[in-house]
């Protein structure tokens, strides 16, 4: 038998519960503080040479995609010439912004997954598909160069 | 020449290549569309990526093996400095195997109607343990080890060598590779190819990586001479102990005739000092009940006592009491 006292506490539980509006209020712009010009001097080409392979990045169902001579174009272009001429500015452009939207989930630049998911377990990395990227871990030049850009440096 | 088959390798999935000359491989993947310098045959420097990273959805029909003019490469190992002609050969084309009716001129769009090519494709490189490339690749000209030779392409850097793109429907590829220098120890190839389908056909899509095949594999090979165990400390002798037994005895009786015994004397006792690795199924033999000093501890009493009243001594056995009439 419940006493009176049990079946108040559990009026007063009840009574606690209630909806709340949950307010998705805008992210900050991931690209704030990230130099374009920088990102397609120097990393840009790190990950055109790196990662856009077709079944890799090169492919319009790849979180992180990334526009290439060669393989995946914003056009469906008619001819190989086409294909394999070098990006348009829109692609370029393309290529900065989904680069650095992975700094809207990461505000610590370590644990940005350009920098961290293709790195060795034993250092931190985890599940990506193709593997190891950085063989030097975090002395790699390519992970130096995107540690770099990410923190803002323009001499990278 | 005859090239004699010494090793097979493997079968692996993959497809046409967009790289039907193999310069491509070196050029700017910015502004050339080229590779850069990876040429993905599986090497740990390039992540263990092949050619499926681009030949996407390959049925893994084909097969790729891998050939030296000396077999023993591939039993006894590599000899230091040594020019070896190797042949790479992609097994079981199927791809694009019609095209090859059009000859080495196909693929030319200046020569209407056009006429498709059957580009097939292949990667090679050697590398160490730690995945630096070793040894250097040469052309192969007429059958022989010449510079001046075109058939493949060799990256600018010299790690690795490609197909050129010079023979239409082509299913094998010579180079010649000079192993390093001794000490280098065991090296594996890295190989790949591509069996394409010569794209679409078409004067505007003469390639593409759609279609095609893949296979891919390594090869270990070893230092020949060189103590093939892996051990990471301690004894370091190996299985050959034997081998440097039978040379140190042959030493030994040519030694004797020049009356230098004792020199001959510790030859054959350094050879025979050296510790032997155990490998796993040599540890049943040692397992033995014969191969035990006391196989039987119930006989080993018995005999103990046997010998302690015909001495009338005791002890330094392991087993307890002692004294005279202590039975």
């Amino acid at each position: 038998m419940f006493r009176r006292e049990h079946v108040a506490a559990f009026s007063l539980a009840m009574a606690s519960i209630h909806c709340t509006t949950v307010e998705n209020g805008p992210i900050p712009d991931p690209t704030t503080g990230l130099d374009e010009t920088a990102f397609r001097a120097k990393v840009e080409p790190i990950l055109v040479k790196q990662c856009s392979y077709n079944a890799c990045h090169g492919n319009t169902g790849s979180a992180l995609r990334i526009y290439a001579p060669g393989t995946l174009r914003q056009l469906a272009y008619p001819t190989i010439d086409e294909t394999m001429a070098p990006l348009t500015a829109e692609e370029e452009h393309a290529n900065f912004v989904n680069a650095a939207a992975f700094s809207a989930t990461a505000p610590i630049v370590d644990d940005n997954w350009l920098l961290r998911k293709p790195l060795a377990s034993s250092a931190g990395g985890f599940e990506h598909k193709g593997g190891v990227i950085y063989l030097r871990g975090t002395n790699d030049p390519n992970y130096t160069v995107i540690y770099c850009w990410l923190t803002g440096g323009k001499a990278c | 020449m005859l090239i004699r088959i010494a090793l097979v390798i493997t079968a692996l999935a993959g497809v046409a290549s967009a790289h039907s000359a193999g310069a491509q491989f070196d050029q700017n993947p910015m502004t050339q569309a080229g590779n850069g310098g990876i040429v993905f045959d599986g090497a740990p420097r390039f992540s263990g990526h092949t050619c499926n990273v681009c030949h996407v959805d390959a049925p893994g029909l084909i097969h790729i093996r891998l050939e030296s003019d000396h077999p023993e490469l591939f039993t006894d190992g590599w000899k230091p400095k040594m020019q070896y002609h190797l042949r790479v050969v992609l097994v079981d084309e199927w791809a694009g195997v019609a095209n090859n009716a059009n000859g080495d001129n196909c693929g030319l769009r200046d020569v209407m109607p056009f006429k498709p090519c059957n580009d097939n494709g292949f990667a090679l490189e050697i590398d160490d343990a730690v995945g630096n490339s070793l040894g250097g690749f040469t052309q192969v000209l007429a059958n022989k080890c010449d510079a001046t030779g075109t058939a493949v392409y060799i990256l600018g850097d010299k790690s690795a060598v490609v197909h050129s793109g010079g023979v239409n429907g082509g299913t094998s590829w010579d180079v010649c590779w000079t192993a390093p220098d001794a000490g280098a120890g065991p090296v594996t190839a890295y190989l790949a190819a591509v069996d394409g389908n010569g794209g679409k056909g078409t004067l505007a899509i003469p390639t593409d990586v759609v279609g095609d095949d893949v296979a891919a594999g390594a090869v270990p090979i070893a230092e020949a001479g060189a103590d093939v165990n892996t051990q990471t400390g301690g004894c370091n002798a190996g299985g050959d102990a034997g081998v440097g037994l039978a040379l140190a005895l042959l030493g030994l009786g040519v030694r004797f005739r020049r009356r230098k015994k004792l020199v001959a004397l510790a030859l054959v006792l350094a050879a025979a000092s050296g510790c032997v690795h155990v490998r796993p199924r040599q540890r049943e033999t040692l397992a033995k009940r014969n191969m035990k000093f006391g196989p039987d501890p119930a006989e080993d009493e018995l005999d103990l006592h046997m010998q302690e009243s015909r001495e009338g001594s005791s002890g330094g056995y392991g087993s307890s009491g002692g004294g005279c009439g202590c039975n």
